[in-house]
Order: structure tokens, then C-alpha cells, then sequence
């Protein structure tokens, strides 16, 4: 019986493990990230990018200043826009979440740009990002380094669970623990 | 009287004769002209007028010359950008190496196919960095740079572009055409993928493209 429930209670804790471990991270302050995943480049990339969703469930909006990690020399973000066939990088100063709203990095349009990897990453490795706002609070990130197949960068011919969840943003901090994947 | 009468006869006979073959001639040349015969699917895909590539001299990722030689005999899909993007380029060059997976199947002897990554950042993309940045995407790329003005030899007759924008002297970004170009075995400017790339689109438009040219 004691046998019995120890096993339930190593069960149930490797479940809220494997539960947590799938929402990125979480902060005080209302602002919840998900889905942050790093792409890995060729091992000589002197720059990588960075994708993921930042929720904000407060009623004020949020102003994302600067990132920052002890894995890149210098974060930045940008957006790539395409006009008349001209691909280029806008610099971002900073990025507004609006209240109760969302905002993603995704390929081929917003995302971190990472300069100078201290060591190379490869897939399955971890980064710690800390994302800072103006009203002072900041949010600590961690992303999986992923190698990304044809078709994971276009959503609609997407086939990662992962990435399907990231147009509807939930407007309950409770719900995140019930996240299907 | 008899005899000129049936020279007469084989004269006129010839004459209809170069009449029916004159109009076949113009029908098929005003055919090709208006290119009627263009599927749908090609619409927008191919280049109105293929425009010859001019003569240019480039240098591989093993710092052999690339130049126009290069893209004779074989199809040669074209792409411009540089190491120093993080974004578009790879997401490119994994649509396009996925695509190259999939059209290794229509490669013959006579139908060879090129998959090239143009740099157009020759400051910082040396032929080794290129070499180990193209391996990454597969084996079956080509990796390619030059001076700037051995750069625009090639992209200015074919409409590409590429400027260098903001930044300091070392961390800098460039803007450049995201088309992809698709050069034909007589080294012309044949067609052009527009961004976003999607590796089905891309083997769909090729094998759209061939059927076409075979076809001819």
C-alpha cells in the first residue's frame, strides 16, 4: 500500500514535471512566453534567430525593451519585411504587447536576432533568455535549440503541434497547465 | 501543249504546297508568340522574354571560378543572400534542399539540376565560410561570391538586388531580392519563384517548367 502511493506520488510528480517543462515559462507580472525555440544554423553562423509567443494577461499593455543571454555576445530584435521583392531586416527598439493581447516571433517575420554564440549550438540544446520591460519586470525564457524541417517556417503547411497553439492566446493563467500537446 | 499543261498542273500543285507550309510556319510562330500554349500554372512563374545571362565571374565555396560556363548543361536554381541573416536565408535554403530531395528523381544525364546560393556580403562570406555554411543545408549546394562589381555583372541584367543597410563597420545587414531564380540549361533566366518559398511549390513549378520546355 505505502508502496503503492509512493509510486502514485512519483507518477503524479513526473506529470506535473512533464507538464511544466512544456510551458516555457512563467512570470509574475502576467506576461507568459511559450513556445520559444532557437533555430539551429550551420556550426560557423556568426548569427541565429530566436522565435516564440509572449503573452500579456494584464489589463496594461507591455513594452518588450531589450533581450539578453549569456549564450549571444548581443540579442536584437528585428523583423523581416518583404517589399517589392526586396528581403530586408527592420531593427525593432522595442515591441508593445497590448493588454490582454499577444504577439509573435515567427519565421519570416519577427524574431530575436542572436549575434556571436559563445559555443555552437546544436538541437536539444537549452538557452536562457531574459526578456526586460519598461516597467522594470522581466521574464527569464528558456529555449530549445531545434533543427527546422521544410515546412515548420510556414504556418499554414504546419505540422507542429507545438506551433499550432500559438493563435489563440488563452485569456486564463489557468489554463496553461492543461495545454494539449 | 500537253506536256506544259502538266508543268503547269505540278507548278501550281508546288505553290499550294509552299502556301500550306508558309502558314503552318506563320501559325506556329504567331502560336509561340503569343504563348497561348503557356499552362496556368506557369503563369507568373516564367520569364516573359528569357534573358540570357551575362558573363560573370564569381568564386565557389572550394575558390574555383564560377562563371557562365557553370550554368550550361544543367538547371540551375539561384538564390541571393548571406551568412549573416538568420531568418529568410535559412529558411530558404531548407525549403530549397528539401525541394532538391524530392527532384532527385528527375535528374538524368540530360537533366542535370544546380542548387546555388549566391552571397552577396563577400566582406565577411569567404569561400571557406561559405563551405561550411552551405553543407549545412546538403551536399548538392553551390555556394558562390565575388567583388560587388563582379556581383553586378550577374545580378543587375536580371533585375536582382542587393544593398548594404544598417549597421557599423562589422555588424551590418544587407537587403537583397528573396526571389528564387530558376537559370535553363542555355544558361537563360527562365523563371522565378517569388517569396515565400515552399519546397512543393518549388518542385511543382519545376516540373511544370520541363514539362513545358520538353515539350517545345
Amino acid at each position: 500500500m505505502t508502496l503503492n502511493r509512493t509510486y502514485i506520488a512519483v507518477f503524479i510528480a513526473l506529470v506535473l514535471g512533464f507538464l511544466m517543462g512544456k510551458v516555457s515559462a512563467h512570470t509574475d507580472g502576467g506576461v507568459v512566453v511559450k513556445d520559444a525555440w532557437v533555430r539551429e544554423a550551420p556550426p560557423n553562423a556568426k548569427v541565429l534567430a530566436a522565435y516564440m509567443t509572449i503573452e500579456n494577461h494584464t489589463a496594461q499593455q507591455k513594452v518588450l525593451t531589450g533581450v539578453s543571454s549569456s549564450a549571444f555576445g548581443a540579442i536584437e530584435i528585428h523583423k523581416t519585411v518583404q517589399k517589392d521583392g526586396m528581403a530586408s531586416m527592420a531593427p525593432q527598439k522595442e515591441l508593445t504587447i497590448a493588454a490582454e493581447n499577444s504577439v509573435q516571433l515567427e519565421p519570416g517575420g519577427l524574431h530575436l536576432m542572436l549575434f556571436n554564440p559563445g559555443t555552437p549550438l546544436k538541437a536539444g540544446d537549452s538557452v536562457t533568455f531574459t526578456l526586460k520591460f519598461a516597467n522594470g519586470g522581466t521574464s527569464i525564457v528558456s529555449a530549445k535549440v531545434q533543427k527546422a524541417q521544410a515546412g515548420d517556417d510556414h504556418h499554414h503547411h504546419s505540422t507542429h503541434d507545438e506551433h499550432k497553439t500559438q493563435t489563440q492566446p488563452e485569456s486564463e493563467n489557468s489554463q496553461h497547465h492543461n495545454h494539449q500537446h | 501543249m500537253l506536256k506544259s499543261h502538266k508543268i503547269a498542273v505540278l507548278n501550281t500543285g508546288f505553290a499550294l504546297l509552299l502556301v500550306i507550309v508558309a502558314v503552318a510556319v506563320g501559325v506556329a510562330l504567331n502560336h509561340t508568340a503569343t504563348s497561348d500554349d503557356i499552362p496556368d500554372a506557369l503563369r507568373g512563374l516564367l520569364i516573359e522574354q528569357p534573358i540570357a545571362v551575362p558573363e560573370f565571374n564569381l568564386v565557389d565555396q572550394q575558390n574555383l571560378p564560377f562563371d557562365t560556363q557553370r550554368l550550361q548543361g544543367a538547371w540551375t536554381f539561384m538564390f541571393f543572400g548571406y551568412t549573416h541573416c538568420p531568418d529568410i536565408c535559412p529558411i530558404t535554403l531548407t525549403e530549397l534542399g528539401a525541394a532538391a530531395n524530392r527532384l532527385n528523381d528527375l535528374q538524368t544525364p540530360q537533366r542535370k539540376i544546380q542548387y546555388v546560393f549566391i552571397s552577396v556580403d563577400p566582406e565577411r562570406d569567404t569561400h571557406e565560410v561559405l563551405a561550411d555554411y552551405v553543407r549545412y543545408f546538403g551536399a548538392q549546394f553551390i555556394a558562390a561570391t565575388g567583388m560587388v562589381s563582379n556581383l553586378k555583372q550577374l545580378t543587375e541584367p536580371l533585375g536582382v538586388k542587393f544593398e548594404r543597410g544598417v549597421g557599423s563597420t562589422t555588424e551590418y545587414l544587407v537587403d537583397h531580392s528573396s526571389s528564387l531564380l530558376l537559370i535553363d540549361p542555355q544558361a537563360r533566366y527562365f523563371a522565378r519563384f517569388r517569396a515565400p518559398h515552399y519546397s512543393e511549390e518549388i518542385v511543382e513549378g519545376f516540373k511544370q517548367v520541363i514539362a513545358y520546355t520538353e515539350r517545345q
